[in-house]
């Protein structure tokens, strides 16, 4: 999260007073590693698993300094076992981020290997990189002697400034024991901690010594696999925690959500009147037609900005001020996030600030207020209803990239009192876009050339929504007429990789047809990849004109339910002629209905194909709709056999047989 | 399927990251007619208009060391030259900025408003698989990009290790106006230079010689953007590009030579390693003692150091200063069981030493790098180190960098490259290393197919040797039981996606001397296809090349093939009881010097059989022989498209 709450909110952790005497000494200094440190011993199955961790203990201990202010003592300690190649290439190397580290108290490593046999890490050996390839400083080191069977063990102690939330990802795609979390503090902090996906609950608050302890301990945390169609990270044990009372403060709950959209709204409204002219000359360059819409004039000033101004997200804090962003049209997300707000202003169009984070990453949580999950600004207007990504040069009004749709977000309301401007907070949805914005459309004519040697058909794909986005349409323009060429090719290839291409046409990717209308990408293709020949007979391999389809063939045990990008369908027509002195002894093969039916009796998902003969002309619909999101766990079943009836239509063949 | 692994990794990328070194040219201020360019490029975002190095060799001291002024220029064509706006200036151990001057000419009226840039940062670069890099990277953000506007940069470094000094390429990854390489030679130091893919009448080269020195220039102008293509080779094999060598200076009355001959680069990576493992390690010796006890055949005993080096140091790639060159201390290598390719290096010739046997450090370069020692006789021309060993006047490269590979079989990457072996203070061969024969690397997939109640089934051999072996089997070691059962039915999938595997054997995976083989029944649902009373099957069950054309018309730049190989596929059906075959597709074949296939169908005791082999004899397919190419995969596409029919004959 930004950096705006470190500083202004360091009176809320104001310590009591008298207690710089107090001090007691952090924990770290009782913990300390086994002296003798023995192998473990491995079961049958734990052989096969290319790493086993034998302890993860993590210790957060805040603190106040001898001035007062806050800090945190992390500590860090790990056992790896390491049981294949593949694990050790993984586990050799420790990189320690030093990002908002005050200083590092202790760094210590060893290798036990299955004899037994320790070698300690020589601490000449731990390398200091001042800015990792633009991650900030790192300390790095490798494990020495390292053999299969050998463990690998490290623990450390950083020093770092305070921050009142933290996460803690817990699991991970090796199987961990003996996994502990200790959030610790002065016993007039309260910190509160949450766990996810299956994690064990924190104890009851211990008080001792003038530290408050917490703590969640589970014996064996099972590994996590990537599944197909899966919530990806967010799937994964986890720990949130928050800084949620100061006694001496009172009872009242610090770092609210309503405390939060004070903190972030207020700065993000311009308050220099110099600021405000800057954008009032650039809403005069933009020429927003008075007469427009509302969401028309919102779609106008997206589209400006977003193709004059680059948004970077790293460099100087003046990629945050309206005097430079003007002059140099580079703006970080917060930046043009204020100049998309201004400009709104200055046309008197109503909007929310919505904050939220990647479902796939993490999936917000309302009832637990840790700012962690304030993570990605949209900006929405309650006028037309719609969501737009200020950050995202690709996106625009209306589809915002679908991690952040589908999921909840702290809306954030400007109020006016005079000259005084707040925010105020309420958790609501953002809602997902229905299946039918999203098409990712084939009308295919088919014709066979003589002597069966090829085949050419006339293709149109049509894309719209987030198919649209996937394809390109607001990046196609960015592209050299080379990669253009290059890219639409590619695209039009999806029958078969020895696709000749020729006379495409590709329509709608100006800026005030983005998202607006569909993309389309006409033109011809000619294959020998649809024709087989057995004999005589000609097997025409009509299921690859859809192109290959995602498949979930692998029957194994599902852990999680299914969870999509987004809503979406797709409609093909395929036309082709029965050539003359031939018959299709096998057109049934086409008649296809795989539905995933909800208890109301809704086709949330469908796989569904028919054809009509007319005269020689055959003409095949197919209609495959993803209409929501999450498809849970008992459900699973019913989803994978749509998913894979598009791919059994991969396989079908019509046999041409002469009269 | 199985050929993916084999092309992974060839990502266009990697050839923009290789031409990361910036060049350039100054030009007066006047405003430029922008749509007179942006009629000339229509399909680009920007130009370069000058890309200039103007480099000064100097004699400090006793050392040299080269002074260097790089400026380049660009112009922006559209809204989109803003994908350009981030710039980087790596240095790192050998080279230091001086200074940097760069801003952003915004056209205003009849000039141009300059935007300094500001704010620069500094960040290590740390290049991907290197555990630690001491390279670090100058970056910063253009301002003010609009089309018209001209970003331009001007850095002055110096280059403290003169071997290091120099190429430069005139083309680049957008078209460049004027592409300029200048190099000023005091009185007293000699140089060399050649020219790679341009020759001299396509420049304009000059000499201008003073009383202090010579410059040397060469200029390009109007160079197209370089060509990425899939599967290519390093640009350095067909970008224009002019490498400048030191030979060697004088110095009070004394040559030293730097880079005049192989010799002299030898003699300076001599330096650099004469001390390492001088003193014998107990700990080391012990396990020398212990793998060679017992054994007396010397091969063996080469065998068994070689094969412990693979096994039990792991690859972790450092980058540090003149580190990067020395290699680590054998006794301290085996400490950490992990090293670069120059510690592996220096740990097997040390082991082989205790045992008695002669080996030698060895330098090469990849076969990213195209140069011959003759014609670059520089560290430009390396960028690996193994260690040889000769036994009967043969050689064997031992790169334990590749790990499970037998002792005949070297690195793929190594083949056909000069290695320059070492034999002691002023002594060393230049050796050819050998491509690896395609019989060596077979890979032999026979399938018995059984068809019963309409449905198909199988059991299944596969055999893979040499390079197919190596790179299977160092997936597969690394896995987990579980991961390397996926991995291989992975790996066997034929027919179509439906390809399940019922059962599984594989042998022979830890042992690097032979055949890796995989016995597997399966199922294959949905291939075999029904038609009344008609059977069809295509008995080719892996389409290996199937469509794989390439553009004969367009594309100028060669297909890198990782390994010369021989794919041998057997398919073989029992005709089920009740029917008879009425149709058998024609054999077919194409064979030419490099690559071809033979497929050939037969019948025998109610048995179908096809046999199909393809082999490729280059590790290079040129545009040459693009079409030839292209003739052999339109004949092996059309030949993977018949399929066999058997009919009912009794109900």
């Amino acid at each position: 999260m930004n950096k705006f709450f470190s500083a202004a909110f360091a009176a809320l952790v104001a310590c009591p007073l008298l207690s710089f005497s107090q001090l007691s000494s952090p924990e770290y200094k009782r913990y300390d590693w086994e002296a003798e440190p023995k192998p473990h011993a491995l079961s049958e199955k734990e052989k096969k698993e290319n790493a086993i961790v034998f302890k993860d203990k993590r210790m957060i201990e805040y603190a106040y300094n001898s001035y007062g202010d806050l800090i945190i003592y992390v500590t860090v300690h790990k056992i790896v076992k390491l049981n294949t190649d593949k694990a050790i290439e993984l586990n050799n190397k420790v990189h320690i981020s030093m990002y908002s580290v005050i200083d590092m108290l202790d760094l210590k490593a060893r290798v036990i290997s299955g004899e037994g046999k320790i070698t300690l890490v020589d601490k000449k050996n731990i390398k200091d990189i001042e800015n990792y390839d633009n991650y900030g400083p790192v300390k790095l080191f490798a494990f020495e002697g390292v053999e299969l069977g050998s463990e690998v063990e490290y623990l450390y102690t950083v020093k770092k400034f305070a921050q009142y939330f933290g996460s803690e990802i817990i699991q991970t795609d090796n199987p961990k024991k003996n996994v502990e979390i200790s959030i610790i503090s002065p016993s007039n902090l309260k910190f509160e901690a949450k766990t996810y996906n299956g994690f064990v609950d924190f104890s009851a608050a211990k008080v001792e010594d003038g530290k408050r302890i917490i703590n969640a301990k589970m014996d064996e945390v099972p590994a996590i696999k990537e599944e197909k169609y899966s919530g990806g990270d967010a799937n994964r044990m986890r720990v949130e925690y928050k800084l949620s009372y100061n006694e001496i403060k009172g009872n009242k709950r610090l770092l609210t959500w309503n405390d939060a959209s004070e903190a972030v709204y207020q700065p993000l409204i311009l308050t220099s009147k110099k600021d405000i002219s800057r954008v009032k000359g650039i809403l005069k360059k933009i020429k927003v037609d008075k007469k427009l819409s509302e969401e028309e004039k919102i779609r106008k000033i997206e589209g400006y900005i977003k193709t004059h101004y680059v948004i970077k997200e790293y460099g100087a804090d003046e990629f945050e001020e309206i005097g430079y962003i003007a002059k140099n049209h580079i703006a970080n997300t917060r930046g043009v996030l204020k100049l998309f707000l201004e400009l709104f202003k200055q046309l008197d169009i109503s909007y929310e600030v919505v904050l939220t984070s990647d479902r796939f990453n993490k999936k917000f949580d309302g009832d637990f207020d840790s700012w962690v999950y304030l993570n990605e600004y949209l900006i929405y207007f309650p006028g037309i209803d719609k969501f737009m990504m200020p950050g995202s040069m690709f996106s625009r009004l209306g589809f915002v990239p679908s991690e952040y749709t589908c999921t909840d977000g702290l809306f954030i309301k400007g109020v006016e009192l005079g000259d005084y401007v707040t925010g105020v907070g309420k958790i609501k949805k953002i809602p997902c876009v229905d299946y039918k914005a999203n098409y990712d459309n084939i009308e295919a004519n088919v014709k066979f050339e003589e002597e069966f040697t090829e085949t050419s058909l006339h293709v149109k794909r049509t894309f719209t929504g987030y198919g649209a986005l996937g394809y390109g349409q607001a990046v196609y323009s960015y592209l050299s007429e080379e990669d253009k060429k290059k890219t639409v090719d590619e695209i039009m290839k999806f029958i078969a990789e020895d696709s000749k291409v020729s006379n495409i046409v590709v329509s709608n990717t100006d800026e005030s047809s983005i998202l607006q209308k569909p993309m389309i990408i006409e033109g011809d293709v000619k294959t020998a990849s649809l024709l087989e020949k057995a004999g005589d007979k000609y097997l025409f391999k009509i299921g690859l004109v859809i192109g290959p389809q995602a498949e979930l063939y692998q029957e194994e045990e599902r852990k999680s339910d299914a969870e999509n990008d987004f809503n979406r369908g797709y409609h093909r027509v395929i036309v082709f002629e029965i050539p003359e002195g031939y018959k299709v002894t096998n057109l049934d093969a086409l008649v296809m209905d795989v539905a995933c039916v909800d208890k109301d009796g809704f086709r949330s998902a469908e796989f569904k194909c028919s054809y009509v003969v007319e005269g020689n002309k055959v003409t095949v619909t197919i209609e495959e709709n993803y209409k929501k999101i999450i498809y849970p766990r008992e459900q699973f079943e019913d989803f994978r056999k749509v998913i894979n009836a598009a791919a059994d239509f991969n396989k079908i063949v019509l046999y041409l047989e002469k009269k | 399927m199985r050929r993916n692994h084999r092309r992974a990794g060839r990502i266009i990328l990697a050839a923009w990251l290789a031409l990361s070194a910036d060049f350039a040219f100054a030009q007066k201020t006047t405003l430029l007619n922008l749509e007179e360019y942006q009629k000339k490029y229509p399909e680009e975002n920007a130009i370069w208009l000058s890309k200039k190095e103007t480099h000064t060799i100097k004699l400090e001291g006793s050392a040299l060391k080269v002074y260097s002024t790089n400026y380049e220029e660009m112009l922006m064509l559209s809204e989109k030259g803003s994908v350009y706006a981030d710039k980087s200036i790596y240095f790192g151990h050998f080279n230091k900025i001086l200074s940097i001057d760069a801003k952003t000419l915004v056209p205003d009226g009849k000039g141009y408003k300059k935007i300094k840039v500001n704010n620069i940062s500094t960040r290590n670069d740390v290049s991907g698989g290197v555990f630690f890099d001491d390279n670090q990277a100058k970056s910063f953000v253009y301002t003010g990009i609009q089309p018209g506007a001209r970003t331009v940069l001007s850095y002055k470094e110096v280059l403290n290790e003169p071997r290091f000094f120099g190429s430069f390429f005139f083309n680049s990854y957008i078209p460049t106006v004027e592409a300029e390489f200048s190099v000023f030679v005091p009185k007293g130091v000699k140089i060399r230079y050649k020219l790679f893919g341009i020759e001299e009448k396509d420049l304009e080269f000059m000499k201008y010689e003073t009383g202090k020195g010579v410059t040397y220039t060469w200029r390009a102008k109007n160079m197209k953007r370089y060509e990425l293509e899939n599967d290519a080779p390093n640009i350095r094999y067909y970008s224009p590009h002019v490498v400048v060598l030191i030979d060697e200076y004088t110095v009070k009355g004394e040559t030293r030579k730097l880079l005049s001959d192989a010799a002299a680069l030898y003699s300076w990576y001599y330096s650099l390693v004469k001390d390492v493992n001088t003193d014998e390690s107990p700990a080391l010796k012990k396990v020398v003692d212990s793998l060679t006890s017992g054994t007396t055949d010397e091969f063996e005993k080469v065998k068994k150091i070689f094969y412990w080096v693979q096994d039990n140091i792991k690859y972790v790639a450092f980058e540090d200063g003149l580190g990067g060159f020395i290699p680590r201390q054998a006794a301290q290598v085996c400490d950490k069981r992990y090293g670069d390719c120059k510690d592996m290096a220096s740990i097997i010739t040390e082991m082989l030493t205790m045992a008695g046997i002669q080996s030698h450090l060895t330098w090469i370069g990849s076969r990213d790098i195209p140069y011959t020692y003759d014609d670059v006789p520089a560290p430009l021309a390396d960028n690996h180190m193994i260690a040889a060993y000769v036994k009967d006047g043969n050689y064997y490269f031992l790169d334990a960098t590749g790990p499970n590979a037998p002792i005949e079989i070297h690195t793929a990457f190594i083949q056909g490259k000069e290695a320059l072996v070492g034999f002691g203070e002023n002594k060393f061969e230049i050796v050819k290393v050998p491509e690896i024969a395609k019989e060596k690397n077979l890979f032999i997939d026979s399938a018995m197919l059984k068809i019963s109640d309409g449905k198909l089934s199988g059991t299944g051999i596969a055999v893979c040797s040499g390079y197919e072996k190596i790179d299977v089997s160092y997936h597969m070691k690394s896995m987990s039981e579980e991961d390397k059962l996926k991995f291989i039915k992975g790996y066997l999938e034929k027919g179509n996606n439906k390809f399940q595997v019922d059962s599984l054997q594989h042998f022979n995976l830890k042992d690097r001397e032979k055949d890796l083989r995989f016995m597997y029944k399966f199922r294959l649902p949905d291939y075999l296809k029904v038609n009344g009373n008609e059977l069809y099957l295509n008995m080719n069950l892996d389409k290996t090349y199937m469509n794989d054309l390439l553009d004969a018309e367009k594309r100028k730049v060669p297909r890198e093939v990782e390994y010369k190989s021989i794919d041998r596929f057997v398919t073989v059906l029992e005709v089920p009881q009740g029917y008879s075959v009425t149709y058998l597709p024609a054999n077919a074949s194409y064979k030419s010097k490099y690559f071809g296939f033979e497929i050939s169908y037969f019948q025998k005791d109610g048995k179908i059989y096809m046999e199909k082999t393809i082999y490729i004899d280059t590790l290079m397919i040129t545009p040459a022989d693009f079409q030839e190419w292209n003739k052999m995969i339109k004949a092996l596409s059309k030949a993977y498209n018949e399929s066999i029919i058997l009919k009912k004959t009794v109900n």
